[in-house]
This record gives structure tokens, sequence and C-alpha cells, in this order.
């Protein structure tokens, strides 16, 4: 829920720095607790490991001795932005297995989906919206 | 076994292991373990000619009117192997690569963006020459290549059809004297262009083997017993002469009840990640079972353009370059659902939404890398098997070569930037930072990669030394278990996997038939 709440988190129109809307981020874990039900047991004890390790490194990573759930916001988003952009790819693959299946499900509906410009009800849509100048299909 | 397994009797061909609420025994005279593009193929030849073929899915079966519903999370979630998110494990000199495969009737077949092509004249020349292999000479297989061009009929992605990321990076190659072609497909003409193929076509536009096989091996007589895992091959007097498991339920595959399907031949075709496991247990010790793997190691390359390109309009794969195939570099169109995008994009929290308000302005391109074949899969903690792979220095810098080109055709094209796939680079702006991407020192690991079209773990061979199954898919080791997938393909092939796999497979079903035939005197 915290990574959630800072991977999701943007700027409010006066241009601070604004936490993800709660129940976004509660769909959005929950979702990524269905999809990895799905998975086996090797994988769902990877990904427990994983998300654990996340938890714990900031300590490694940007050198605060707390959990990453207990950081505040902005220090959160600095610290996973620290394990994407680290040097040694093995902290990046921690962060980017949870924050792209996560994103997965946070960009998929709503307001959120209209936020990647999709000119279309969902990315499940058969009908493309028309546009001039296009031949279509033969 | 189940004091309550009886036969199957159902009215339908498919059977819905998950509901059957029973074990079962049955006989057949064929078993096919999978029904994606090797078991479909290999069951619906046999079916044909009159053979009694029972085919066992692993996955379920997710009807195509329903899957043409599915938003992509959905469709990660019910029809890809482990939710999409099993990665290749790498040693320090290779990138992480997620390997995507699909587990449901079907298999990955109803996951790709169903490019067509033959196997290059090399590469059946090298198959011949170096390998002995007479029987996949591009002349040997050419009336299998034809008799799956006439089922999947496909068609090449007319330039109207073309997204207009497609277009803007295809217009950049030709400022840059690389020419592209159009790629064929299996789609009907109901394709419109929507973009998200490898979810399961919403338009109901691609053949995949569920539509362009299965149905007839149905009214062939074949039947399909799904969310059943095949776990052994059974064996008497050495030869293979059935197949056990249990059906699967619920969302974790938990076990439920027994199977046991007796046949005259055991066809494995689980994919190259699960077919050497099911012959283990066979007993088949080649030391060429299970290693020797290839992949397709790909990236794609995404640019921001100022202007709103909305590549989502468009076929997900509508043009290629074999320009650089001489240094196994193959260039490919290729797009992906908004949100699959807006979760590769790099940042966190602002940075992150900042650039996923961009995404309409986007141009995807990507390459794909014909590998040296440095995998080998191994037996996992669980049930899944595990693939460890090692990027030969070669191909990683393939690799990179490929970065290089796809940044300066996206320059080349008007890109404002590009977004290199390497976690925590800075984008590229300018021909100077493009070449970079090609010699700077890196940690390879931040690479962010795909395995693409994982083939050849129990690869044909002229003898037992060299690989683990004959000519005619046939297993040295254990007369009547043959493979009819991908991992009987002896080497890389460096394009797109479907065709190559299902002409051999078509290959393999036709001699299997012969053999058969001259067994059971029955006609075929």
């Amino acid at each position: 829920m915290a990574a959630a709440e800072a991977i999701l988190a943007d700027l409010d129109s006066a241009g601070r720095l604004s936490g993800a809307d709660p129940a976004r981020c509660r769909e959005v874990v929950d979702e990524f607790s269905l999809t990895i039900g799905h998975c086996s047991g090797t994988m769902r004890l990877g990904m427990n490991g994983l998300l654990g390790l996340i938890e714990l490194l900031p300590a490694v990573v940007v050198r605060r001795l707390r959990r990453m759930s207990r950081l505040p916001l902005a220090d959160r988003i600095a610290y996973l932005q620290a394990l994407e952009e680290g040097r040694h790819g093995l902290l990046t693959m921690l962060l980017v297995g949870v924050k792209v299946p996560m994103s997965i499900y946070a960009f998929e509906r709503g307001e959120a989906l209209r936020q990647t410009g999709f000119d279309r009800p969902s990315t499940a849509s058969s009908a493309p919206a028309p546009r001039g100048g296009r031949g279509g299909a033969p | 076994m189940s004091r309550r397994a009886a036969p199957l009797d159902t009215s339908g061909p498919i059977i819905h292991g998950c509901e059957l609420g029973r074990g079962f025994e049955e006989q057949c005279d064929v078993v096919v373990v999978g029904s994606g593009a090797g078991g479909a193929t290999v069951a619906t030849h046999l079916a044909e000619a009159g053979v009694r073929v029972l085919l066992l899915e692993e996955g379920p079966h997710v009807p195509p009117e329903q899957y043409q519903r599915f938003e992509p999370s959905e469709s990660v979630r019910r029809l890809f192997r482990e939710a999409g998110m099993l990665v290749a494990l790498p040693d320090r000199s290779t990138p992480v690569m997620t390997v995507a495969v699909g587990k449901a009737v079907g298999g990955s077949s109803i996951l790709t963006g169903g490019v067509c092509f033959r196997v290059p004249s090399e590469v059946h020349g090298r198959w011949q020459r170096e390998l002995g292999l007479d029987a996949l000479s591009e002349r040997a297989l050419a009336p299998a290549y034809l008799d799956v061009e006439q089922r999947l009929q496909p068609l090449e992605v007319p330039e109207a059809l073309r997204s207009e990321s497609t277009r803007v990076f295809v217009a950049g190659a030709e400022k840059l004297g690389i020419p592209m072609k159009p790629i064929r497909r299996n789609m009907t003409r109901a394709c419109v262009g929507l973009g998200r193929c490898n979810f399961g076509c919403p338009a109901g536009a691609k053949r995949a083997v569920d539509t362009a096989y299965l149905p007839t091996a149905f009214a062939a007589g074949a039947r399909l017993v799904s969310d059943a895992l095949v776990e052994r091959v059974l064996c008497e007097h050495g030869r293979a002469v059935g197949v056990s498991g249990r059906l699967l339920c619920g969302p974790g595959g938990r076990s439920t009840h027994r199977f046991v399907v007796r046949a005259r031949a055991v066809v494995c075709a689980c994919g190259t990640l699960h077919t050497p496991m099911l012959l283990r247990t066979a007993g088949v010790r080649s030391p060429s079972l299970g290693r020797h793997i290839t992949v397709h190691p790909g990236a794609r390359m995404v640019a921001i353009f100022p202007n709103e390109l909305h590549g989502w309009d468009g076929a997900l794969q509508g043009a290629y370059s074999d320009h650089f195939a001489a240094d196994g570099i193959t260039l490919v169109g290729v797009y992906s659902s908004v949100n699959m995008l807006a979760a590769g994009m790099p940042g966190i929290g602002p940075a992150l939404n900042q650039r996923v308000r961009r995404i309409g302005q986007l141009g995807v391109f990507g390459a794909m890398i014909h590998d040296d074949g440095g995998g080998q899969v191994r037996r996992g903690f669980g049930r899944e098997p595990m693939l460890a792979y090692r990027m030969a220095s070669r191909d990683l810098g393939r690799l990179r070569r490929s970065f290089r080109i796809l940044a300066e055709i996206a320059l080349a094209a008007g890109a404002e930037e590009v977004l290199p796939p390497i976690f925590g680079a800075p984008p590229v702006r300018s021909s100077e930072q493009a070449r970079a991407l090609e010699s700077d020192p890196i940690d390879p690991r931040r690479i962010e990669s795909m395995a693409f079209h994982p083939l050849g773990s129990a690869r044909m061979a002229r003898e037992p030394r060299s690989g683990v199954v004959d000519s005619d898919g046939e297993c040295f080791e254990r007369p009547g278990l043959f493979v009819g997938d991908g991992s009987a393909l002896p080497t890389s092939v460096g394009v797109n996997s479907q065709v190559p796999i299902m002409t051999v497979a078509t290959h393999t079903a036709w001699r299997l038939r012969e053999r058969l035939r001259m067994r059971l005197g029955r006609p075929g």
C-alpha cells in the first residue's frame, strides 16, 4: 500500500506533492494480490520476498533507518527512485518487479486511463474512434 | 487413482477438468500434452487422419468470445503463465529478461502478434549441412509450410493499418537508408488495428490455433481436457504408453482429482520450458535435454515526439526490417496497450505521471536478437521449472547495437527524446548519446529486455549424442514418446517462431501418422 501510494503520487493543482487516492491504491493492491494468487507457490514466495526487501532496504539505499512504509511520502518517492536509477541492476529489478504489475492496473481504468490520452472508454474496446484520413481495413 | 475414476463420458469435445468433479482413466491412440502452436497442430493432423486423439492442457479453456473482452490485466492474470511475471534467471553478464508464455487452451498462440515468417533459408541450410537433418531442409518442409499457411492464411499488414508510431519509425529508417517491409500476420480482414493482439484480439481477427486448428481437430473427433496437469509419462518395457497427472482447480491451481491416459504414442507439446521436465519423468537422460535453449532477446525503444501520434490506432506490428539480419538483429514495429506502456515508463510518483500524460506522443519500435542459445531449464522449487540464461557477449553487443540503431532512427524521425530500455539511463537527445548506448560501460542487469520464442530444449538431431529426438520428433531413448513443440527446433531461427513450430509439428504429425498406420493398420 505504501509503495502504491508513492508510485502513483502526483502534484496537485498548486504544484504540491500529493499521495495517490487511498481508494485507488487499495484497488491496485487488491488487483496485485489477486494476480499473485494466480501464480505458483514459488512465484508467490519470490514476490513476498521482494516486497520484504523493498520494505527493509532504505537503510542501505538512502541511509534512512526506517522501514519504507514509515518514510514520509517525499522520502519514499526518493527511495524508490534511487532503487530504479541505481547502478546495481538487481536493486532496479526489485523495484520493477513491483512497480510494473501495480502500474498495469493503476492506469487501466477511469481517470487514470484518460490521463494517458487514450480516446476510448476501455482498453478492451473493440471499436476505435473514427479518424479522418485513414484507409481502414481492406 | 481415485476409486471414482472412470472413462470420460462427455457430450462435447472440450471437457473442463476443474468442473469434472472426479478423476478419470482413458484410452486413445495418441495423447498430446499441450494445446499451443505445436500440440494443436499435431492433434489436428492426427485427428483428420482418423487417429483417436486426446489433448491435455494444463491451462483453462477460455473461449475467444470471452477473452476478447478481457482488459490486459485480466488477460495477463488468466492466460499467461505466472501472470506474465516469469523471468529468466541471469548471470552477472545478462539482462533480467521476462518470458511471456501462454497457459490456456491455444497456448501462446492466442497471445502473440501473429507474425508469420518461414525459417530463413540460411538456417534451413545450416540444419541440413551442419547438423545432417535432411528432413528439415527447406525443400523437405515445403509441403508442411504450405499446409500451415493454408490454415493460418497470413496476410500482409496493409499500410492503412500501420499506426502512426510505426509510420514515424519507418520514415526515420528510410532517412537513414534502412529499408522496411510489411509484416505478414495470421489475421483476417476483420482486423481493424486495435493494437493489442498480445492480450487476445478484441475483434476476433487473429487466426490463432483455437480458431485455425482446434475446431477442425474437434470436428474430426479429437477431445480436449483443460485444467489437466500431466505429471508423468508412463513407460512399459522401455516404451511410452501414456501419461498420468491431476486436474487443477482454482486460481492457485489446487490439485483435485487424478487421471491416467493410456495411448500408443505420447506427444509432449507443453512448451520449451515444460517439455524437458516431462521427458525426464520418462527416464530421458540425454545431456542435451533442457539445455541449449535459444530465445530471441528483445527490447523496445520508446521515443517522445512533439506531436500526438495515438500509436494505439493501428496494427500492433506492421513493419519490420531485416537490414541487419547478417548481424543477428531484426527490427520490428511493436506497440502495446497504453496501460502497459505506462507501466514501463521510468519514474516514480510525479515523474511517472508526467510521462504517462505524454503517452499519446509516444512512438515505439523494437528489436530482436538472433541468439547463441545460452538457456538451460532446471527443476524449480515447486512445480514450475526455472529458466537460467547466460547471454553470450556477442549477443549482448548485438542487443546494445540495436539500441543505438533504434535511437538513431527515432531521432531521424524527429523524436524530442528517446527513453532507452536501460533503467535509470537519461533520455537520449543526440546522435552522440545514441552511440553511447552501444559503447558506454553498463551493468547488463539494468537493461530492460524480454525473451521471446524460447526454443530447442529437446532438440532434433541426427544421432543421440547431439540431441534428444530424431528428425521425426521421436525420443532416441524412449520409443513412442514424441516432441511436438518448439523444444524440438535444433537452433535459433531468428524470426518469430509460430510458423516454424507449426511447420515442424506438421512434419512430426505426418511421420507419426505413417508410423501409426503401419502399427495399427488404420487409414491415414
